[in-house]
């Protein structure tokens, strides 16, 4: 975790929860020119979903929920969308989970996002909802997240969420303490230059020692690390050898609904969609005559694996794909099993630093010597 | 019926190679050259770099069926691009790493580095995996049907 400014934050009063602090400070950042738009969740009108939306006139951010009950689009393709055709000097304040916005920062090294006037403002997460258990009942959705949120109690939540020992993460320019922090306050955490500008445009000086919130989420963030272990271990059980693997993809579509949502995955043109993956019948013959049948369509495995291969050392396991998956198979706790590995083995951590090179780009001489059999 | 016969009788492995254009496939060249005895069992395909290796390919292969998959380059040092190699070899660490967070056998994949001299390593080398490949028996997705 990265520490904040010298490890002093700003402790500011949130009477009415923290959604209604952020709200507040928005408001404040745009009327003394932090930012000339706001990037933050808002509920959509028939109530059943949250959405990014691009905020120019303040009297909207009323309706705005930054940290909303669900992840629907990826806080990151939001961002991509907003820059794709690159910076246009328009100082932008986007709100997201520490999840989003460590994938904003893979995005940046894959040069898919322009960050120059884009301030990022992330807070703790208390996790979110399954996003079809939220479009089933959303009343029921606002009500158990509202609970998490007062509890920090993640049972109800996704279970990605409930393993996620980065939930906490200071990634953003600011960010939001509320773990730990007493109760009608929250705590702001400016890091780097950014935040530090944002801080002085918004009057305030950072003079609250931030370790009690450091404490607090240290303690929370190894409980997490525990409950990963043991979610880890029963996977590994479950997808060991080939036939577990594939027990738990079985269910599988070949929808690509996954890799369509994953902020990671920003290919214009998707390997596995392409017509390189398109067979004659009688190649397909002969793979069926070899095995008695074959599942058609076919390359399910093959997608997955790629997709793995691909893109699974900037995964930041933030689930998207898994909400997004029609048939439920736990895709995000896969990848995240694999991206936690494969990280570990390249000592790397997607998000950790924008200056950080992703470990395909670069090599030491002597290294990885056990793979050259 | 005949060919199921045919195929219980004779388990010929498949084996793909991959060599880099500037030394390995040199020294599959030399190797054939110099009428160096190796199994026949493998197919080459020549890349320009091995990096140029993406590992989904190795995946499509095992996907369909390949019993074994060898990449070959330049020794470190050697690429004829200067750095190649060193990219090759943390493409091959993750692809390991991902081979075995799936429970997939990862001594079915191989790296190695071969020069353009170095035809009796490149015989040898195809000797070794091949008796490898041999005592694993058949690539187990080749029998899955669920694909």
């Amino acid at each position: 975790m990265k520490e904040g400014y010298k490890g002093l934050g700003v402790l500011m009063d949130a009477p009415d929860g923290p959604n209604a602090a952020i709200r507040e400070m928005l408001r404040k950042g745009h009327e003394r020119g932090a930012c000339d738009a706001i990037l933050v969740p808002m509920k959509v009108p028939s109530g059943d979903s949250y959405m990014h939306v691009l905020v120019d006139d303040v009297e909207m951010l009323d309706r705005a929920a930054p940290i909303s009950p669900v992840l629907t689009v990826q806080g990151a393709r939001a961002v991509t969308s907003l820059t794709r055709r690159g910076d246009e000097g328009v100082c932008i304040a986007a709100v997201m989970r520490p999840c989003e916005a460590e994938a904003v920062i893979e995005l940046r090294k894959l040069f898919q996002v322009d960050l120059e006037h884009i301030t990022i403002i992330t807070m703790d997460s208390p996790g979110t909802v399954p996003l079809q258990d939220f479009a089933r009942d959303p009343e029921e959705g606002e009500r158990v997240f509202a609970e998490a949120l007062a509890t920090w109690d993640d049972s109800a939540m996704r279970p990605i969420c409930q393993t996620c020992e980065k939930s906490n993460s200071a990634v953003g320019d600011l960010h939001l303490g509320l773990r730990g922090v007493q109760t009608g306050k929250v705590l702001l955490i400016p890091q780097g230059e950014k935040g530090l500008e944002a801080i002085a445009k918004l009057g305030l000086t950072p003079d609250h020692p931030i370790d009690e919130w450091k404490q607090a989420s240290d303690k929370a963030m190894a409980r997490k690390r525990g409950t990963r272990k043991a979610n880890h271990e029963d996977l590994r059980k479950r997808a060991s050898g080939l036939s577990g693997l594939l027990d738990l993809l079985g269910a599988c579509i070949n929808c690509h609904n996954c890799m369509r949502v994953c902020p990671i995955c920003y290919c214009k043109q998707c390997k596995f969609d392409s017509p390189e993956l398109r067979n004659t019948s009688s190649d397909y013959l002969d793979r069926a005559d070899r095995s008695g049948s074959l599942r058609m369509p076919s390359d399910m495995l093959l997608f997955h694996m790629g997709r793995m291969s691909h893109m699974v050392l900037s995964c930041v396991s933030c689930g998207a794909c898994e909400d997004a998956c029609p048939t439920g198979v736990p895709v995000a706790q896969l990848f995240s099993l694999v991206a936690h590995d494969a990280q570990e083995r390249f000592e790397y951590m997607p998000g950790r630093s924008s200056e950080e090179k992703r470990p395909l780009v670069t090599f030491e001489f002597e290294e990885f010597s056990e793979v050259e059999d | 019926m005949a060919d199921k016969k045919k195929k219980e009788a004779g388990y010929e492995p498949k084996i793909l190679s991959f060599c880099c254009n500037w030394c390995s496939y040199a020294g599959a060249d030399l190797a054939g050259v110099s009428r160096l005895q190796m199994p026949a069992n493998f197919r080459t395909i020549r890349v320009m770099c091995s990096s140029r290796v993406n590992p989904v390919y190795v995946f499509t292969a095992l996907e369909r069926g390949a019993d074994g998959v060898i990449v070959t380059g330049c020794h470190p040092g050697d690429c004829h691009y200067a750095r190649g190699n060193y990219f090759t070899r943390r493409r091959q660490a993750l692809l390991e790493k991902v081979l075995e967070e799936i429970g997939f056998d990862r001594e079915r994949v191989m790296l190695r580095w071969i020069s353009a001299s170095e035809g009796p390593e490149f015989a040898s080398t195809m000797e070794e995996f091949d008796a490898t490949i041999r005592s694993k028996g058949k690539n187990p997705l080749s029998e899955e049907v669920f694909l």
